[in-house]
């Protein structure tokens, strides 16, 4: 009788924890990916509010386009050319999920309240003088990686350009990141570096979260950034580079002509050589 | 008192009949290979000469050796500062000109030739590029005084020679010369090993052979320009340096090398010497004239307790103490101080000795009447006549020595940092022994000169008696004492024994590619 019981517990708990993951893995998928661009019946983001979009789309123009918006697009799509216009032409990168995954995450957001017509709240806007300069140093310090991201993601600076004279040429892996508050407001940026939307990025954070308080740092430097461009392109050091490359060339080369200048340039048997007989 | 042992080797230059079976056979063993062609780990040298490489002894050019300036020591050619501003470009390297380029005859021209009107010939080719070439230099170019003066004429021992007394050791037909082999001195205090920017020289500690680690060398050559007797030839076939090895593996096993086992005259002896450690950089960093006897007094009595004691204590075996008691070694250099090494002013400390050769001085010396020659020559020169008598015993008993045809600052020169005096001791104490000898066996010297001779250098009877024994008589248990190497404890260092227990046989270094 107690072993009965205990079957039928189990079943029951095995049933609730599957449907519970059913539900969440629509909520943790769109938390991971497109909570960065997206939001439900919270206004426009970098993407567009998603709230009711289970009834404007139908699920396989959805499911197109969250896996490539970019085929969509090429395919002569109208309705992805629209959005691409209206988003300032930035087209929403390849997602690697699978048409289940798309389904759940259309299920969480089906099952969400908002709805489009929900007070678009417009963002918060941060004053430039509102930004503490210890926290912009801050954000420099990890953007450039003098100090370590505390969960040991790798430091922006690696993939990352920014046009300014403070901190030296960074990776042209991902995109210039010098106009990125204005581009995808506070938030946006926040938002992906919290949960990357790009592979690439996503791969290189898995399991190196990076912390709030780091985030709204390299957030605040990015924005001083912005704010600091003079609209001079950074200092191109490549023809002073190759300049000093050739003069150090130069003295090399100079120097190891005077040090190869020492030392006898004849055997000790020179003389008994240049007397001797040479057949041919 | 820092007690380590050597095996050391003494040279009797006055058997040296300068027949070149010691190179020959360490040739045969050691260098006969691609790239090893031009090496003469052992050579014989005719002195006066310019030897090999070609005036090696001439530190100006080589730059090998130690130099002392204010009681310190510092490599010439390399070290710390130096030797890094001359590791990718060292002006002092000696060159293939320097050596010579080595050479075969395609021997197979002459036999398999077709017929023809002409002799066919074995044209020599090099052995580096395999072309044929003209032979320009060997390593024995000046054997036997033989070439131009380009050779003799030039050895840097002649350096403070007066132009008479040089010119007494090439009078035709009186010319004089002895020979010089030479071996790796496996020195106490090495350039070649101080010079190595990879570390790949040591010294071992048991027996203090001078060795480099094959694997560890990256050619950079420096120790072939610190060693002043290069004697660290480079091999550009496997890019690694290498040196004579004192034929240890040969020693390990109780044989003698292969250039003392060769040896047709019997000059060489080998033995275990003491010394203490603790003195080489104050003994390398004296001044010139106290080198020698500093060196000989760092070599310690075997049979002090005190020395015993201390050797133990640095965990020299039983037996090689006993080996460095029955060391002839030992008692040619420290015993009865017949023994130099050869030019000590390179600091090296080397323990290779020699026994200054007499033998070309002990020509006539009759009471002729010669003015009359004497007047077209210089004082120096010898003057033979037809009724010359090989005699030993002049009526000034010391007087031949002083006149001797190699004039004494020659040899000063080449064993004693120009010290003549070190030179004449050891000369008269080889000619007191034949004195001695003499009047022993034929009888015809007079007793209480006899006598007076040995007291003159400190010699008794039976020890000029020992000395006749071991020079003339010696065996080859005699001549070489070769302390057991107890490799069972040195492999027991690195690998365990144990692992071999109940396997049959000896194992395998590399297993057999197709299995067992």
């Amino acid at each position: 009788m107690k072993s009965l019981s205990f079957v039928a517990t189990m079943i029951v708990v095995a049933v609730s924890s599957t449907m519970v993951t059913a539900q969440d893995r629509g909520e943790s998928l769109f938390n991971q990916t497109c909570v960065a661009c997206h939001t439900v019946g919270a206004g426009r983001l970098i993407g567009p509010d998603l709230a009711g979009v289970h009834t404007r789309r139908d699920e396989s123009w959805l499911i197109d386009m969250i896996q490539s918006a970019q085929s969509l697009i090429d395919e002569g799509d109208t309705v992805a050319e629209a959005l691409l216009t209206e988003y300032d032409g930035f087209i929403m990168p390849d997602q690697p999920l699978s048409v289940d995954d798309i389904r759940a995450v259309l299920g969480y957001i089906a099952l969400q309240r908002g709805d489009a017509s929900a007070v678009d709240e417009p963002a918060v806007e941060v004053k430039l003088t509102d930004l503490l300069p210890d926290n912009i140093q801050l954000g420099q310090d990890l953007f450039v990686g003098r100090v370590r991201f505390q969960n040991g993601g790798s430091a922006c600076i690696a993939c990352h350009n920014l046009n300014t004279g403070d901190v030296m040429t960074g990776g042209s892996l991902a995109r210039d990141l010098t106009d990125s508050v204005p581009r995808l407001t506070r938030f946006g940026v926040d938002a992906m570096i919290a949960n990357p939307p790009f592979a690439p990025m996503r791969v290189a954070f898995e399991g190196k979260k990076v912390t709030e308080q780091e985030r709204a740092a390299i957030v605040d430097y990015l924005q001083f950034v912005d704010a600091n461009q003079d609209g001079t392109e950074a200092q191109n050091y490549g023809a002073v580079l190759l300049q000093y490359g050739l003069v150090g060339i130069a003295v090399l080369l100079g120097f190891f002509f005077l040090l190869g200048q020492r030392g006898s340039k004849e055997t000790v048997n020179h003389t008994i050589y240049k007397r001797q007989i040479k057949t041919a | 008192m820092d007690v380590r042992s050597q095996v050391s080797m003494l040279f009797h230059l006055d058997k040296c009949i300068g027949c070149h079976t010691c190179s020959i056979a360490c040739k045969n063993i050691w260098t006969d290979r691609k790239g090893a062609e031009y090496m003469w780990w052992n050579n014989v040298e005719t002195k006066p000469g310019t030897g090999y490489p070609t005036k090696w002894e001439d530190q100006d050019i080589y730059k090998g050796g130690w130099r002392e300036e204010g009681g310190e020591i510092s490599l010439r050619g390399a070290g710390k500062l130096r030797g890094l501003l001359n590791i990718f470009h060292n002006p002092h390297l000696p060159v293939l000109g320097d050596y010579y380029e080595p050479f075969t005859y395609k021997y197979l021209d002459l036999i398999e030739s077709p017929e023809g009107d002409d002799q066919p010939t074995a044209r020599p080719v090099s052995l580096i590029t395999g072309k044929p070439i003209d032979i320009k230099m060997g390593p024995n170019w000046d054997d036997d005084l033989s070439g131009t003066p380009d050779y003799a004429r030039q050895d840097p021992n002649l350096a403070n020679l007066s132009p008479g007394e040089q010119e007494a050791m090439f009078q035709l037909e009186k010319m004089a010369f002895f020979y010089l082999p030479r071996i790796c001195n496996h020195c106490l205090n090495p350039a070649c090993v101080a010079s190595c920017p990879s570390g790949a020289i040591y010294k071992r500690g048991e027996d203090g052979i001078v060795l480099i680690n094959q694997k560890v060398c990256r050619a950079w050559r420096m120790c072939v320009t610190a060693c002043p007797y290069k004697k660290s030839y480079y091999n550009w076939n496997t890019g690694k340096s290498e040196k004579c090895i004192l034929c240890y593996p040969r020693l390990e096993a109780g044989h003698a090398p292969a250039c003392m086992h060769s040896c047709v005259g019997r000059i060489r002896y080998l033995g275990v010497m003491l010394y203490d450690a603790d003195r080489i950089k104050e003994i390398a960093s004296a001044d010139e004239s106290e080198l020698v006897d500093l060196q000989l007094e760092m070599l310690l009595d075997p049979f002090d307790e005190e020395v015993i004691a201390a050797a133990k204590k640095n965990g020299v075996a039983d037996s090689t103490l006993k080996a460095a008691q029955r060391s002839p070694v030992y008692k040619f250099v420290k015993e009865w101080g017949l023994a130099l090494p050869l030019h000590p002013e390179f600091r090296t400390l080397p323990m290779l000795f020699y026994v200054p050769p007499l033998l070309p001085v002990m020509a006539s010396i009759t009471e002729v009447n010669n003015t009359e020659q004497a007047e077209k020559l210089n004082p120096i020169s010898k003057h033979w006549t037809d009724n010359w008598l090989y005699d030993t015993t002049t009526e000034e008993l010391w007087g031949t020595i002083e006149q001797v045809r190699f004039p004494i600052k020659y040899m000063a020169n080449m064993f004693s940092a120009g010290d003549e005096s070190k030179v004449i001791d050891r000369l008269k104490k080889l000619m007191a022994v034949r004195i001695h000898r003499r009047g022993k066996t034929v009888g015809d010297i007079d007793e209480t000169k006899v006598a007076t001779t040995l007291k003159d250098v400190n010699l008794e009877a039976d020890m000029a008696d020992d000395i006749y024994h071991l020079t003339s008589l010696a065996t080859f248990d005699d001549r070489f004492v070769i302390p057991p190497a107890h490799r069972e404890q040195a492999i027991e260092m690195l690998e365990n024994a144990g692992d071999a227990k109940g396997s049959v046989g000896f194992g395998f270094n590399e297993r057999p590619s197709r299995g067992l």
